[in-house]
C-alpha cells in the first residue's frame, strides 16, 4: 500500500521505525523533544521513545556532536539534529577530524555509525546563515557518507539505511520540502547508498541533479519536452558513495549534461560530477558539460535578491537548449 | 581576404542582376561553391566563389543591378575583418574595369595583420568565442570520434565550425553524403558506355598565350597551356557535377613536341605545381589538345571512358568540343561543363588566383 | 593534597586495593617503568631519524597515567592525548603494538595508519589518542553516555593537557554530562605549559573553578604521587559506577621534554633549574621505588631487576618494530569505511 505522506513525516516514521527496531539508536539535538524542532519534523517522537532517547541538548552543536561520536564508538546509533545545515561550521572538527577518520586511524578496529541530519537550500528568507546548502564540505572528507533525499520517498528509505549503516552519515533535507507529499509505501523498505535514480528517460541531455534541484531539473525537462527536446534526469541520491556509472552511461547515450545543484557552484558539487563525467565519457559528448549551482556570494535576504541566487527551471531549460541547439559556448 | 566582383558573362554585358545570394554571411564556401545567381542576357547561372574561405560581407542585395567589375562580395578567414566599404560601392560603375585589373588583388584587401573580430553578443552573456586559429576545427569529441570511426576529414568544415561546431548529427549527414557520392561518380564519368552527344563552343583566347607567358613567369617553370586547360576541365567538372573526391584528367596534346599527362586533382593544384599531380589513376575525363598543329578537330579519341574535351585553334580564339555519354553525363551537366571550361580559358586569371 | 594521607589507606569501595595489595603496588611501579622505557626508546628512535613524524614524550608523568588506569578495569573507556603512549601503556597495551604502530608498521595497533598521535587500543578500552587538543572531551563524554544508557557500568576517563582548557568543547560536554550525570572522570594533567607556553599565560581565573561552575565536583591531587592518584581514581570510579559522576581531577605534573621530541632550546620559556628540579626532587618513579623499599614492599635489587627486565623487553620490542613489515600498498584505501553487517 502507498499513500501520500510529507517529507517531514516521512522522516519521523524512518527515525520511529529505527528506534523501534534497534533500542541502541536515539536522537540528539536542540529543541527535538517536546518542540519536535522548529520544522516540528520530530514532533511525537518523545511520546513514544521519552527523553532519554530523544534527547534535547544545549545549544552545543560541537559538544553534541562529539558526545554522539564517542557513544556511536561505544556501541550506540545516535542520530544527529543539525537544527540548520549552516551549523557545520560548528562541528566539523568533531564530524571531520573526528568521527570521518576514527576507522581509518584505528585501522578499523573502532566504528562510528553515527547519523547526522541537517538541511539545506535557500529561498526562505532567512540570510546568510540559515540558508546555505553545505554538503560539498562533507563530501569532501574520506570517511563521511553523504545523502541528498529528494522527495518523501527518498528521506524515509535513505534515513533509515543511513542509521543502520556502520560509518558516520550527513543526510542533508531540503528545508523547503518538508511539506511536499510523496507515495511512500506503507511497508518497509530502505534505499540502498550508491545507486542513481532516473526520474525520467531522455535521448537529448542528461541533466544530474541533486536534492532541492531535482524538482527544478524535472520541470525543466517538462519545458523542454514540450519543444521536442528530451531530457533524461538522474537523482544520485548519495553523492558518497556516488554512482557514476548510470550517469556515465546516460551522458553516453545522450551526448550531453549538465549537472545542477545548490551548493555554490565554484569548487562544487557540480564541478565534481562534471569533470567526472568529461574524463570519463569525454569521447561521447557532443558539447561542453554544463554546471549550476548557487550564485557565488553569500546568500541574500532581499526576497527579490535571494530568488536570483538559485537555479531555477527556466534557467535550466535555457542553458540546456542551447546545449542541444549546438550553441558555440566556449570557444 | 579576396573581393568577389560581379563577373562578366557575356560577350557585351557591363552589369548583372544577383538574383538571389547562395550563402549567407558567415557561412563556409570552398572556390567552386555556388556563390550566387546571376542574370544575364535573360539567361541564370550560378557562380562560384572562387575562393575558399568565410563569407565575410555581402555587398549587393539580391535583385540589384551591378556593374561589371565590382565587389559585390568579400571572402576570408575566418574571423577577418572586413575593411570598411567603399563609398562609391553601390553606385553604378562608370566603365567595364579591364580583366587584369579586377583579378589583381587591391592592396586593402590583404592587409599586414588581420585583427580579430569583435566578440559577437550572445544571448546568454557568456563571454564569447575569441576567434580560434584558422584552419582549427571546433567539433565535439563525440563528432571527432565518429568522424575518426568513418574516415572523414573534418578539416574542410574548419572555417564554418567556427560559426557552430560540428556535432554528432553533423558528421552522420557527412558520412550519408559520402555514402551517396561515389555512386553518382560512377554514373557520371566512368560508365563503359559509348560516348553519344558532343557540344561545342568557342572560348575568346585574345590573352591566352599572356597568360601562359605570366603564369610561367610566376611560376618561375613553363606552365604548358594543356596542364592549364586540364586543371580548368576538372574544376568545371567539379562544378557542373558537385564531385568532391578526386578528378583524374588524362591530357595529351598532338602537337610535335606535346606530350601526356594524367594529373589528379589538377584543380586543386597551385600554377606552378599542375603539372607535378601526375597519377596512375583511370582518367574521369580527358583532354586531346590540338593547339599548335593545323587539326580543327576530333572525334573517337580519348582516355577512359568520361567526357572527352577537344582543344583546337590559336590566336583570338579556342574551339573546344566536348564528346559525352548522355546518360552517363546529362546534357545540362555537360553543357556546365563545358561552359566552364569557356569562362575559364576567356579569362584565366580570374580562375586561378 | 587532600588525598596524600589516603595513601595507606586500605581497600577502596573500587575493590581493587592499592596500598594493602604489594602485589598491586609493585604492578604500579613496573607500568610506570614500563612507561618510561617505552618513551626512552621512542626517544632514542626519533632522535637517530628512525620514527617518522613527530612525537611527545610522557616521561615524567606517568603517576598521572598509571595511578588512574589501575583504578579502572579492562572495560572501562579512556580518551588520550597527542602525549598518549603513557595512557596506552597504563591501560594494557603491549610494546611490540606499540612501537610498530609508532614505526607505521602493519603489525601496529592501528595497522600503521594512526601512529604516535593516533594509537588507539579499542580491546583495552583505549579509544584512542587525539591529536586535536581538546578533541577527545566529546568522545569521552559520549562514551559515558553509552554506559549509563546501556547500564554497562563503565566508567571513562578523559585524559587532556592545561592546553585544552582552551577549548570550548571541553565546556559544552562537561556541562551535558553534568546535566546528564554521565560517569565520566575528566583529568586535567597540568604539567604547567601548554606547547612553549606557561599554564598561567593562557588560563585566567582558578583552574578548579571551570568544573565547579557546572556543579561537576573537582578535585586536586598532586600528579607525581601515583598512590594518592590512584587512591583518588578508586574513589572516583567507585562513585561513577555509582551514578554519581562526573568528576573533575586537576593533576598536577611535569614534562621531561620539550613539547614535542626536538623541543630541544627551551630555556626561553622554561628554566633549567625547574626541569632540574622535578626530575630530582619530584621523579614519580624514583619516589615510589623509595616508598616500596622503605616500606618493605620491594628491595633496591628486585626494582632494579624489574627494571633491567622492561627494558630488556623494550629494545626487544624496537628490534622486532625495525625489522617488522610495513603495510601492504593495497592497504592505503582500506578502512576508509566499515561494512555495515545491517545492510548486507
Amino acid at each position: 500500500m502507498t499513500r501520500e505522506i510529507t517529507l517531514s513525516q516521512a522522516v519521523n516514521e524512518a527515525i520511529a521505525e529505527e528506534m523501534r527496531r534497534d533500542p541502541t539508536v536515539f536522537l540528539l539535538g536542540e529543541d527535538v523533544a517536546e518542540a519536535g524542532t522548529p520544522f516540528k519534523v520530530l514532533l511525537g517522537l518523545v511520546d513514544e521513545f521519552g527523553p532519554d532517547r530523544i534527547l534535547d541538548t544545549p545549544i552545543s552543536e560541537p559538544g553534541f556532536a562529539g558526545i554522539a561520536v564517542g557513544a556511536a564508538m561505544t556501541g550506540m546509533r545516535p542520530v544527529v539534529d543539525l537544527m540548520f545545515g549552516d551549523f557545520l561550521f560548528l562541528v566539523m572538527d568533531q564530524l571531520c577530524n573526528q568521527a570521518a577518520k576514527t576507522h581509518y586511524m584505528s585501522g578499523g578496529k573502532l566504528k562510528v555509525p553515527m547519523v547526522l541530519r541537517t538541511n539545506l537550500g535557500a529561498t526562505r528568507r532567512s540570510a546568510a546563515q540559515h540558508s546555505q546548502s553545505l554538503h560539498a564540505l562533507v563530501c569532501h572528507i574520506p570517511g563521511l557518507k553523504v545523502a541528498l533525499p529528494s522527495s518523501a520517498y527518498e528521506a524515509k528509505g535513505l534515513l533509515k539505511t543511513a542509521i543502520r549503516d556502520d560509518n558516520p552519515v550527513v543526510i542533508f533535507e531540503d528545508k523547503l520540502m518538508y511539506q511536499e507529499k510523496a507515495p511512500v509505501p506503507e511497508e518497509e523498505y530502505l534505499i540502498p547508498f550508491g545507486v542513481a535514480h532516473t526520474l525520467r528517460k531522455g535521448r537529448d541531455i542528461t541533466l544530474v541533479a541533486t536534492s532541492s534541484m531535482v524538482q527544478v531539473a524535472a520541470r525543466a525537462a517538462d519545458i523542454l519536452a514540450g519543444e521536442g527536446i528530451e531530457a533524461e534526469v538522474i537523482d544520485p541520491r548519495t553523492l558518497v558513495p556516488f554512482d557514476e556509472e548510470t550517469i556515465l552511461a546516460s551522458v553516453r547515450r545522450t551526448g550531453r549534461a549538465m549537472v545542477i545543484d545548490e551548493g555554490h557552484q565554484s569548487f562544487g558539487v557540480t564541478a565534481e560530477i562534471a569533470s567526472r563525467i568529461a574524463e570519463k565519457a569525454f569521447y561521447h559528448l557532443d558539447a561542453p558539460v554544463l554546471r549550476m549551482g548557487a550564485m557565488d556570494v553569500p546568500v541574500p535576504f532581499s526576497p527579490k535578491l535571494e530568488d536570483l541566487t538559485v537555479p531555477t527551471p527556466e534557467k535550466v531549460a535555457e542553458r540546456a537548449r542551447a546545449s542541444v541547439k549546438g550553441e558555440l559556448f566556449h570557444a | 581576404m579576396r573581393e568577389v566582383i560581379m563577373p562578366a558573362l557575356g560577350m557585351a554585358q557591363s552589369t548583372g542582376v544577383i538574383v538571389s545570394w547562395l550563402k549567407k554571411v558567415g557561412e563556409a564556401v570552398a572556390a567552386d561553391d555556388p556563390l550566387m545567381e546571376v542574370e544575364t542576357d535573360k539567361t541564370t547561372m550560378e557562380v562560384p566563389a572562387g575562393h575558399d574561405g568565410v563569407v565575410l560581407e555581402i555587398r549587393a542585395e539580391a535583385g540589384a543591378e551591378v556593374p561589371v567589375g565590382e565587389v559585390i562580395a568579400l571572402i576570408g578567414a575566418a574571423g577577418s575583418v572586413p575593411p570598411p566599404k567603399p563609398a562609391a560601392a553601390a553606385a553604378p560603375a562608370a566603365a567595364k574595369p579591364e580583366p587584369a585589373a579586377v583579378a589583381a588583388p587591391p592592396p586593402a584587401a590583404r592587409p599586414p595583420a588581420p585583427a580579430p573580430a569583435p566578440p559577437p553578443a550572445r544571448p546568454d552573456g557568456a563571454a564569447a568565442a575569441a576567434p580560434a586559429a584558422a584552419g582549427k576545427v571546433l567539433a565535439s569529441p563525440k563528432a571527432r570520434l565518429l568522424a575518426a570511426e568513418r574516415g572523414i576529414d573534418l578539416a574542410p568544415h574548419a572555417a564554418r565550425s567556427h560559426e557552430r561546431p560540428i556535432l554528432a548529427a553533423d558528421v552522420e549527414a557527412m558520412a550519408a553524403e559520402a555514402a551517396a557520392a561515389p555512386a553518382t561518380a560512377a554514373v557520371q564519368g566512368l560508365a563503359a558506355t559509348p560516348r553519344l552527344a558532343s557540344l561545342r563552343a568557342a572560348a575568346p583566347a585574345a590573352g591566352w598565350a599572356e597568360f601562359l607567358a605570366f603564369a610561367s613567369g610566376e611560376a618561375k617553370r613553363p606552365v604548358e597551356g594543356m596542364a592549364v586547360i586540364a586543371a580548368f576541365a576538372a574544376a568545371a567538372f567539379r562544378a557542373a557535377t558537385g564531385e568532391t573526391g578526386r578528378i583524374v584528367v588524362a591530357a595529351e596534346s598532338l602537337s610535335d613536341d606535346g606530350g601526356a599527362l594524367v594529373l589528379a586533382d589538377p584543380d586543386r593544384a597551385g600554377l606552378a605545381s599542375i603539372a607535378d599531380t601526375t597519377t596512375d589513376a583511370p582518367a574521369t575525363l580527358s583532354v586531346l589538345d590540338l593547339t599548335g598543329t593545323a587539326l580543327s578537330g576530333a572525334d573517337g579519341l580519348g582516355a577512359g571512358t568520361g567526357p572527352v574535351l577537344v582543344v583546337a585553334g590559336s590566336g583570338e580564339r579556342l574551339d573546344l568540343s566536348l564528346s559525352f555519354d548522355p546518360s552517363s553525363l546529362a546534357p545540362r551537366a555537360a553543357a556546365a561543363l563545358l561552359t566552364g571550361i569557356a569562362r575559364r580559358v576567356e579569362n584565366p586569371l580570374r580562375h586561378l588566383l | 593534597m587532600a588525598y596524600a594521607k589516603r595513601r595507606s589507606g586500605g581497600k577502596s569501595a573500587g575493590g581493587k586495593t592499592a596500598g594493602a595489595n604489594s602485589e598491586a603496588l609493585v604492578r604500579m611501579y613496573r607500568q610506570m617503568v614500563r612507561i618510561r622505557a617505552f618513551e626512552d626508546n621512542a626517544n632514542q628512535l626519533y632522535l637517530s631519524a628512525k620514527m617518522p613524524g613527530l612525537t611527545h614524550m610522557y616521561s615524567g608523568q606517568e603517576a598521572v597515567a598509571v595511578g588512574i588506569c589501575e583504578a579502572l578495569e579492562k572495560t572501562d573507556h579512556i580518551t588520550s592525548t597527542h602525549r598518549g603512549h603513557g595512557h596506552c601503556v597504563a591501560k594494557g597495551a603491549e610494546f611490540k603494538q606499540m612501537f610498530c604502530e609508532l614505526l607505521g608498521k602493519a603489525e601496529g595497533y592501528c595497522r600503521g595508519k594512526g601512529g604516535s598521535m593516533h594509537i588507539a587500543d579499542q580491546a583495552n578500552g583505549n579509544l584512542g589518542a587525539n591529536a586535536i587538543v581538546g578533541g577527545s572531551a566529546g568522545i569521552a563524554t559520549g562514551a559515558a553516555f553509552t554506559a549509563k544508557r546501556l547500564k554497562t557500568g563503565a566508567t571513562t576517563v578523559c585524559f587532556f593537557g592545561d592546553g585544552a582548557l582552551g577549548q570550548g568543547l571541553l565546556y559544552e560536554v562537561m556541562n551535558m554530562a553534568a546535566l546528564w550525570k554521565l560517569p565520566v572522570i575528566y583529568a586535567c594533567e597540568n604539567n604547567h605549559y601548554g606547547e612553549y607556553t606557561r599554564t598561567e599565560e593562557m588560563a585566567a581565573g582558578e583552574l578548579m573553578d571551570r568544573a565547579k561552575a557546572f556543579g561537576i565536583e573537582a578535585f586536586q591531587v598532586d600528579g607525581q604521587d601515583v598512590l594518592a592518584v590512584n587512591a583518588l581514581a578508586q574513589d572516583l570510579v567507585a562513585r561513577c559506577r555509582k551514578g554519581e559522576g562526573p568528576f573533575f581531577v586537576l593533576l598536577d605534573t611535569y614534562r621531561y621534554h620539550g613539547h614535542h621530541v626536538g623541543d630541544i632550546n627551551r630555556a626561553y620559556y622554561r628554566p633549567k633549574e625547574e626541569e632540574a628540579f622535578w626530575k630530582t626532587e619530584r621523579d614519580p618513579i624514583v619516589n615510589f621505588g623509595r616508598y616500596l623499599a622503605g616500606n618493605g614492599v620491594a628491595d633496591q635489587a628486585e626494582l632494579e631487576a624489574i627494571e633491567a627486565e622492561i627494558r630488556a623487553e623494550a629494545e626487544a620490542a624496537v628490534a622486532y618494530a625495525l625489522e617488522a613489515p610495513y603495510p601492504d600498498e593495497a592497504e592505503v584505501t582500506m578502512h576508509v569505511y566499515a561494512a555495515s553487517p545491517q545492510l548486507a
